[in-house]
């Protein structure tokens, strides 16, 4: 008996080609386009970089090394912002001013960028040319996506001006030495003994050269260790240095002795509360919202195979009142759904739709529009709600794997992300990424409202044009 | 079958060489019919006859091939010409199954034009004349059978159709159900409605409609009443059959013998015609053993036409 019934299990399964297309075919799919993803992308057998923007308004000695530096470091992917248009730049404010904030702005905007390092216009010359009371600053500005690039970046740089420090400090410490007891050039110096590696890359707690100098001019005896020992003596490949933002927390111009100070600047973060929860709010609301609007359209074809349509035809609404109806219908659930998505993430994770709610509008009608005409699109397509429920399961959770309701996009190669713009799911999750997160005005949802609108409009057209099927169901 | 009514006056839907065919398939192959204001007409025929092919083709659904479909306005009614207002119960249930039966009801008079107060006094005529007042806000789908088909027919006459189009209305329902539903029918006929049904149905057609069209791959191949069609097919309405225990020497009139003469048969016009039989048989001394006396049905003319071979 227990043969007999799985045999039936067998059979029904062997007879029906969706299913078995969803048991056996699709977590090969998912599978395939998880790997992609995680994989850096198809066909790319190298592992992800860190896109690393560069924007410098001086070309200082230190700022080229700094950036010969990052270019040589085989984990990163270094490259200049693109320049702005120079009616753009305003010759009163300069670019460093308002017009480097658009330049960061859309450079971040662009998505190409996990992190962007800026240097101001003090930058200096050398390590040992920095003020008294000021520090050799670096800003790391992030749009937060990718939370570990400002602590990866930063202790690169800790690094680079680690190997500056050294190195300064070792040259000035011989020459001294050499000086006052005469020692033979060589690499070490004494110290009650005990041999000190001046050529080793090591991790100094970051002192101003000149505060060492200063020092050793007073006492012939001093040596680094003594009054600032090193508080680590670590490799720069120890993971402890990714969480040590001792010098990114600190004020950026208060009084200090340090040598150099990273500072990460999320602009983002500075004038909101939570914006990240509204991406999550949209990347499931519009996951969600493929799947209920999928469902909604499938009532049409229940409507054609139980005969209620035909009564309807036979009535007085006409085929084109009856898909107008259900896509102004999809169309509204959509809206409703979303916004009740986001009142929830205003109410209970603080996001700010108030203060978004003209951009969060054109979205929402944008998004909800394109996924009516893209349910009743597919209900067209198909021929019945079983295979409508199989055909949207597979289109859906792929779309909404490549167009980031899944997974963020920010993991994504760029090939992975030119894919996922052929879903609208990757378009509607920019469009609210800019509202919600860069803050953007309207005018910058100008390509998403397009693209989402667009399809829409298409889609929309292909439904009339194939719902006079519905008509020769029988 | 009710009286033998014959239409009369005019038609309120023509029909004139229809044809319409699916790629391989000719559908229909020239119907031509006429349809009478309270009349029940009843489509009969095999699987794959083309009878739901007419149906959607009558409710405008369907595009004919050529052909002409006319309906033509009432004496004294506003209605222009072809604007004559028509119902379609389909042969599943057209009914949105969680919806309750008023709601389905409000949707469908909507759907039709009918709003506001006359639909609200439509729809509890509707509800009386179906049976269905007791259960107006129960879920449809928690309604039985029976009830479901009621309410799928109600759904089609809050507008009050002068044709309605049913495509076998009585499928799965008991009894008692279809007794109602024809009743219902019959209410409709009465006010001047003109009913087009088809059903597989032997009984329904022979009892309750009033004319009988049979179709057969694509084209009418008989129709009339019950007694008419029997005449043009079988011949005589009834048979009568009589077995001797010995083999009969004498000649009976009409009556077709098979060897060895134990058994005779022949049609008879009207049944008054076997006292007479019998007289003779009683003059002749000839007593059968059996007589076995049958009336032709629906089934029979149907099989004349269509023949015994299995259809898809």
């Amino acid at each position: 008996m227990i043969l007999t019934i799985l045999r039936i299990l067998y059979l029904r399964l062997r007879n029906n080609p969706l299913e078995l297309v969803l048991v056996f075919v699709m977590p090969v799919i998912f599978f395939s386009i998880f790997a992609a993803i995680f994989n850096n992308g198809i066909s790319s057998g190298s592992d992800k970089k860190l896109r690393v923007g560069w924007v410098s308004t001086q070309s200082t000695g230190l700022a080229t090394e700094l950036r010969e530096f990052l270019d040589a470091n085989s984990s990163l992917e270094c490259s200049s912002l693109p320049a702005l248009d120079p009616a753009e730049v305003t010759t009163a404010e300069g670019i460093d001013g308002a017009a480097l904030a658009v330049q960061i702005s859309r450079a971040q905007q662009s998505g190409r960028y996990d992190l962007i390092v800026k240097l101001p216009v003090e930058f200096p010359e050398t390590l040992s040319n920095t003020g008294e009371n000021s520090a050799c600053l670096v800003s790391l500005v992030t749009d937060g996506q990718n939370p570990m690039a400002v602590a990866i970046v930063t202790s690169m740089i800790k690094g680079f001006f680690a190997q500056k420090q050294a190195a300064v400090v070792s040259q000035r410490m011989m020459q001294l030495q050499l000086g006052r007891r005469a020692l033979p050039p060589g690499t070490q110096s004494q110290s009650d003994g005990q041999p000190v590696a001046i050529d080793e890359p090591v991790f100094f707690r970051m002192t101003k050269p000149s505060a060492v100098f200063a020092a050793m001019e007073e006492s012939p005896d001093f040596l680094p260790t003594q009054i600032i020992p090193f508080t680590r003596k670590v490799s720069l490949a120890d993971p402890e240095i990714l969480v040590s933002d001792a010098a990114v927390t600190q004020e950026a111009n208060s009084p200090t002795d340090e040598a150099f100070r990273i500072i990460a600047e999320t602009p983002q973060a500075d004038t909101q509360e939570n914006p990240r929860i509204a991406m999550y709010a949209a990347g499931i609301a519009v996951l969600f919202l493929l799947f209920s609007a999928t469902g909604h359209a499938a009532s049409l074809l229940e409507e054609a195979e139980s005969g209620t349509l035909d009564r309807i035809l036979v009535s007085q609404a006409g085929l084109f009142q009856i898909i107008c109806g259900k896509w102004l219908g999809i169309f509204l659930m959509g809206c409703l759904q979303i916004t009740i998505m986001f009142l929830w993430a205003e109410a209970v994770f603080h996001i700010q739709l108030g203060k978004h709610f003209a951009g969060f509008c054109v979205m929402t009608t944008s998004t909800a529009a394109a996924t009516a005409s893209f349910a009743m699109s597919m209900a067209m397509i198909c021929e019945s709600r079983s295979q409508l429920n199989a055909v949207s399961v597979v289109l859906i959770l792929s779309m909404s794997a490549v167009g980031g309701s899944m997974i963020p996009r920010f993991v994504m190669s760029d090939r992975m992300k030119d894919i996922g713009q052929l879903s609208f799911s990757a378009w509607a999750l920019d469009g609210y990424q800019k509202v919600f997160w860069y803050q953007s005005p309207l005018s910058s949802l100008r390509d998403e409202v397009t693209v989402l609108l667009g399809s829409a409009l298409v889609l929309g057209l292909f439904t009339l044009v194939l719902s006079g099927r519905l008509k020769r169901v029988l | 079958m009710t009286e033998g009514i014959k239409p009369t006056g005019s038609p309120i839907l023509t029909l004139d060489n229809v044809r319409k065919s699916y790629r391989n398939l000719d559908a229909l192959k020239g119907i031509s019919l006429q349809l009478f204001p309270g009349e029940l007409l009843g489509f009969f025929g095999p699987n794959g006859a083309g009878k739901t092919t007419m149906i959607r083709c009558i409710s405008g659904l369907l595009k004919p091939d050529s052909g002409t479909i006319t309906r033509h306005s009432l004496p004294g009614s506003s209605s222009a010409e072809g604007n004559v207002r028509s119902g379609l119960v389909p042969q599943n249930l057209a009914i949105y199954p969680d919806l309750t039966v008023l709601q389905n009801l409000e949707v469908f008079g909507r759907l039709e034009g009918v709003s506001g107060r006359v639909l609200n006094e439509r729809i509890k005529e509707v509800l009386e004349w179906a049976a269905l007042s007791d259960r107006t806000h129960s879920l449809t789908r928690t309604l039985s059978g029976g009830m479901q088909r009621r309410l799928n027919i109600a759904c089609s006459v809050l507008h009050r159709p002068q044709i309605l189009l049913l495509d076998e209305p009585t499928v799965g329902v008991d009894p008692q159900s279809r007794e109602r539903i024809y009743s219902m029918l019959k209410e409709l006929t009465a006010q001047g409605a003109a009913l087009l049904l088809t059903t597989h149905q032997l009984d329904e057609v022979e009892m309750r409609c009033d004319r009988i069209v049979v179709m057969d791959h694509g084209l009418i191949v008989a129709q009339g009443t019950l007694a008419e069609l029997v005449q043009q097919t079988v011949g005589r309405p009834h048979w009568v059959n009589l077995r001797f225990d010995h083999p009969c020497q004498m000649p009976l009139p009409q009556f077709v013998f098979d060897e060895p003469r134990t058994s005779a048969t022949r049609l008879m016009q009207s049944m008054q015609e076997l006292p007479v039989v019998m007289a003779v048989l009683q003059q002749i001394d000839q007593q059968p053993s059996h007589i076995d006396v049958r009336s032709f049905g629906l089934q029979d003319v149907f099989l004349e036409l269509t023949g015994r071979s299995l259809r898809e």
